[in-house]
Order: C-alpha cells, then structure tokens, then sequence
C-alpha cells in the first residue's frame, strides 16, 4: 500500500491561485476528505494527484516517487468522477475490464477479478447492462468498482456521492466507508458537504482560497476550529466578541471579557490580556433555563425567546441577548420556551473555545 | 345543505359545448397545415417518380401508361451512366477527405480554440453560408491565378492542372461539403463528457488510446451523419460542379440539366427517380449504422 506525501503544492491558472503551498502527509490505509466550499481549490488538489493539472510548483510523493510530470495514465490511481463516467458505449463488464486491458491482465485472471469486484459492490449479476440501464446509485458503485479492480495506489473520489438524492447518499457514505476500510487503500475524498465529510474520514482537510486552514480529526475539526471561516463551515456556531481578561494555560481556562458579562472558556495556550478574540460555542452545548444557574462556575447569559423551530429531534431557538448578540440553541425537544419568553442561556466553559483573529 | 340551483344551466353548458367544438377546430387547422407542408414537400417528388414510369413520349402529367423504357434509356446511355459512376465516385472521395478534415479541424476548435472557438466555428461554415456560385467563381479565379503564381515560382505545371480536372472539382465539393460534416461532428464534440476521457487516463490509456477506444466511438454517429450528409451534398451539388468540372467529365446534375435543355422525355425522371433511391440506400445505411437520431443537429 502506499503514503502519499504533498510537499508545497502550489497551482496557479493566470492570476489566480487556485492552491498555494499545500503540504499534507497522508498514511498508508487512510481515508483523507478535502473539505471547502466551491472554487477553495480542493478539486485543482485532486487533480494534481491525478496528473490532469499540472502543479506550478510542489511535489507530489507516491511512497517517495515524485509523480509530477507523470501523466495521470502511468501513475496507477483509481479515480471515481461526480457523474461517474462509465463509458456509455460498454456493458459494465467492459467498463470493469477497460483498466485491466490497459494492464495487459489476462482474460482468465480479468474475469475473476471483475467477478470478484461485482460481488464486492453488490452488483454481481448486472455485468452485461449498459450504463443507462442503471439507476444512479448503482452507476455510482460500478464506477467505484471500476476504479478498484485495477487495485490502484491510491483511491481519488471527486464528490462521488453528490449526484444522488439525500436518502441514497447517507447510505452510500458507510458503504464507501466500509469499502474502504475493507481493501484499506489510501483514499483522497474530495466533498463540499461537510456532514459526508464527517461521517466518512480520518481526518479532514479544512480549505479556503487554496489555503489549508485546518487538518484534524472530524471531532478536532468540529470541536477545536482554529478559523472563524472553518468553525462557520463545519456545523451551527455562536461567536460571542471578547477581551483576554485573564487566562491561565496551566488551568487551561481563559476568561473573556464581554457585552454580556465575563466568559469562560477552556483554552490550552495563554493569550496576552486585553487581546480582541471570538468565543464560539455550538448550539447544541447551550441549554436553556427560566431561572438563573445557581452555581457561579458556568457561564450564563439572559436573553429573550425570538424564534423557535422543531425539527423533532432537537427544539431550535434564536434567542435575542443584549447588545443585539443572537445566539443560536437547540434543546431537547420536549423543553419548551415560547417566543418572548425570557429565558437563560447557560454553557459549560469546556464546551466553548477560544479563536484568536 | 341544499344546493343553490342554477339559474341557467343551459348557457353554461352551450358555452362550455362551444368551447370544445373552437379547441377542437383549432386542433384540426393546426394539423391541416401540418399535412400541406409534407404535402408541398412531397409532391414534386411523387410527380418525378410517375413520371419516369409513363410509358408515353413526353414528361407528361397523368402519365398514358406503365413503363420501364425511361429506366432502360436511361441506364444502356453511356452519358449518363458515365456520369452517374464519376459523381459517385467524386462524392466518395469528397466524403473521405471532408470527414477526415472535418474530425480533425472540431475537434480543435472545440476542444483548443478557446476564446476563437466561435469565430473559427462561423469561419468553416462559410461556404454554408455564402452563395454556392460565388464560392464557385472564386475558387475558379484562385484557380487561374495558382497556376499562374505556381510558375512564377518556376513549378512547371500543366495547363489547367486544377481548372481542367478532378483535383479541381473535388476541392471544390470538399469546400461546399465540409461545413455539413463539421456541423456533425462538432454537435456530437459540445455534448462529450471529458471526464471519459479522464476516467479513461486514469484506468491507464494514453491519449491515443483514449481517443481511439472512448472518443471515436462516442462521437461516431456525429461523424457518420456529417459523412452521410456530405456524400449526398456533393452527388446533389450543382453549380460548383458546372463551373469547376473539366471539359469532357459531368457529374450527374449536370449532364441531367444538360439533357433536359435538348429533350423532354421521361429519361430525365427516370434519372432524378434513381437519384431520390440513392439517397434513400444513403439513409437507410445511417439508420442501419448509428440510427436516424443523429441526424439531429
């Protein structure tokens, strides 16, 4: 199996940077997401690996081989394209086997491959359907299936899933999932959806304006954001403005001064006092109370119901505190503020964190 | 709960009766006129083929009688069947040589022309576009003036070498047929998928393989059509060929127009008949090869 490793990978079209200095070690059975919405370079990235763009600068490692300047043909990837790309002109069966053609495999070992990746994919008897005959999702595990049999270095997946409708996606992401932890093949998964990011990684690669802002694990990434744009993209955020009043890196607790009254926040580093942050906590971390918290511990801010939406899982409420701050929560469900109530947002200092602009 | 009655029951229903009655007229004047454009489009043709087979004198109409002497005439003449096998002969190889053309120049100008994409497209369907005698004139001006310039330069070359012979007229048809099979090809090029042509690199093809095995057969029935279409053009084409054809050689239309100056017996219809069955074999081939789809432009 192989590691791949992007050493300063930089592409630019004319003026425009579509990636700059992107540097990423990817290890050997791991599934990476790029993650970013359109135009944020994660495709051009793709691309790179693939050998369809050209890098304006950087390498590209395959196991220590540098790639660049490889055309895509002799690089031995596997690439799974948004609208699938099966050859319409071929049964499936000539799909699977175009690849292994290319490969010089010999017919006896061909047919049992492709026998082998149909049963792989669930597909096993539609071998001598043409493309058209299947419906989406189908199509979408015969281009995975295509893109496997010729057992590629290293799988690339470009919004795959993105053609199909909601309900097929959801479970097409624990079938990719699983396929891939199965054959245990390097993966690059390119998707703008961050919940299929979430549900399908190892880690994630959080990207905007061809920047990584962020790698980390999908709770890392959910959880300890290092940019206002990554914390906006991934999930639901409340951003509260804040002072540095005190911080105490060995307590790894930070105090904010702010329009509504001090926060506290857990923060491993130390922030020199005075200096303008943003504290973010998720909706769901906050919980709403008709009276004020008894203990001093927990931060706690009053405000008044202005929305409420239920989405029977969770209560949504937009509560409106002072210096017009509107803070977003979702409750329980069957705990229920109405509009205009006056109501207390409380939250515990772990669940918030600390990004410094 | 009781129902209001109606006041008037009987104008509501006439009204609704006078409504469907204007639908259904309107529905049929729309499909009247339907009928008598197929029917402007056919009947010339209709005629020519009763025609041919009158067995009387003259290019009658209603023919006296059923007859094959028209068809007989016609194939034991050795003007027309001379000119019969030269303009299948010219629309063959005016077919190969526009199509292979044709292929090469869509595809770079819709794959790499870029921002020219639309100007060099509009440049090839020119002849298309401009009146087929004046690309006949020009064509036979730049034909005395290449001679004329080819010895300047001190290139021997025969008298008439491109005014008097096939290699005149067939650049002529390649002209006039080109832009039918660009249209073809260039139709079947905007709607391909490049990323087949990347699943296709990335399972391990080269170019030219790709191109062989994913490109060609997907834009096939493009090709095909565009072929069909320019062999038909250059059988049919008139005034190119009456203007550039050497003395000597006529291709079919013009030993017909020719022949229908003198005379005006039914031979004539027989030939234009034998033309309408070529070009029908012509078709039927297409729809046999790649379906009447593609066809569509």
């Amino acid at each position: 199996m192989t590691e791949l490793a992007i050493r300063g990978l930089s592409k630019r079209f004319g003026d425009v940077a579509a990636v700059d200095g992107f540097e990423l070690e990817i290890g050997d059975h791991e599934l990476i997401s790029l993650l970013g919405p359109s135009g944020c370079g994660k495709t051009t990235t793709l691309r790179c690996i693939a050998g369809f763009e050209e890098p304006t600068a950087g390498h590209i490692l395959f196991d220590d081989r540098d790639v660049v300047g490889l055309p895509p043909e002799n690089r031995n990837i596997g690439m799974v394209f948004q609208n699938y790309a099966l050859f319409p002109h071929m049964t499936v069966r000539q799909n699977l086997a175009f690849g292994l053609e290319m490969r010089s495999v010999p017919k006896s070992e061909m047919a049992e491959r492709i026998a082998r990746v149909l049963e792989t994919v669930q597909l096993g008897d539609l071998g001598e359907r043409y493309p058209r005959q299947l419906s989406g999702g189908q199509q979408q595990r015969i281009a995975l299936a295509r893109a496997m049999v010729v057992e590629p270095s290293i799988l690339l997946l470009d919004e795959p899933l993105a053609n199909l409708d909601a309900k097929l996606r959801e479970e097409m992401r624990f079938f990719v999932r699983s396929l891939q932890k199965r054959i245990g093949i390097t993966t690059v998964y390119v998707t703008h959806d961050q919940a299929e990011a979430m549900v399908i990684s190892d880690r994630i690669v959080v990207m905007f304006d061809g920047h990584i802002h962020q790698v980390g694990a999908p709770d890392e990434i959910y959880s300890r954001p290092v940019s206002r744009e990554v914390a906006n993209f991934i999930g639901l955020t409340n951003f509260v403005e804040g002072r540095v009043q005190g911080a105490d890196a060995a307590a790894g607790e930070c105090r904010l001064e702010t329009a509504v009254g001090t926060l506290r926040c857990a923060y491993p580093e130390t922030l020199d006092v005075g200096r303008e942050v943003a504290l973010i906590v998720r909706p769901e971390a906050i919980s709403l109370s008709a009276a004020a918290p008894a203990e001093s511990g927990t931060n706690a801010i009053p405000g008044r119901v202005g929305e409420r939406y239920f989405l029977g899982n969770i209560t949504g409420y937009r509560i409106s505190c002072a210096d017009d701050l509107l803070l977003q929560v979702q409750d329980d469900p069957w705990a229920s503020f109405d509009v205009g109530d006056e109501v207390w947002c409380t939250f515990d200092a772990a669940h918030a964190w600390i990004i410094p602009d | 709960m009781t129902t209001a009655p109606d006041p008037s029951p009987i104008p509501n229903e006439s009204a609704a009766a006078r409504g469907r009655l204007q639908r259904k007229a309107g529905h049929v004047l729309y499909l009247a006129v339907v009928v008598l454009v197929y029917v402007y489009l056919l009947t010339p043709l209709v005629i020519v083929v009763l025609a041919s087979v009158n067995a009387g004198e003259f290019l009658t109409f209603p023919p006296q009688g059923f007859s094959l002497r028209w068809y007989v005439a016609f194939f034991e003449s050795e003007a027309f069947m001379g000119s019969l096998f030269f303009s299948l002969r010219v629309a063959f190889f005016a077919t190969i040589i526009s199509t292979a053309l044709g292929v090469t120049v869509a595809l770079y100008v819709v794959r790499f022309a870029g921002r020219w994409r639309e100007r060099l497209r509009l440049f090839i369907l020119l002849p298309l576009l401009l009146p087929e005698i004046l690309t006949a004139i020009a064509l036979l001006f730049f034909y005395y003036n290449a001679e004329a310039l080819l010895r300047t330069l001190g290139i021997e070359v025969a008298s008439g070498v491109f005014r008097n012979s096939v290699l005149g007229l067939l650049i002529g048809h390649v002209l006039i047929t080109l832009p039918f099979v660009f249209l073809g090809i260039s139709a079947s090029l905007y709607n391909f998928d490049h990323s087949l042509e990347e699943a296709a690199r990335s399972l391990g093809a080269s170019r030219l393989t790709t191109f062989r095995r994913v490109t060609l057969p997907i834009i096939k029935p493009g090709i095909i059509a565009g072929a069909l279409l320019a062999f038909i053009i250059s059988f049919d084409l008139f005034n190119i060929s009456l203007l550039l054809k050497g003395i000597g050689v006529a291709t079919l239309p013009i030993q017909l127009f020719d022949y229908v100056r003198w005379e005006y017996d039914p031979t004539a219809a027989a030939v234009a008949t034998v033309s309408i069955v070529i070009t029908v074999i012509a078709i039927l081939v297409t729809e046999k090869l790649v379906g009447l789809r593609s066809l569509r432009f």
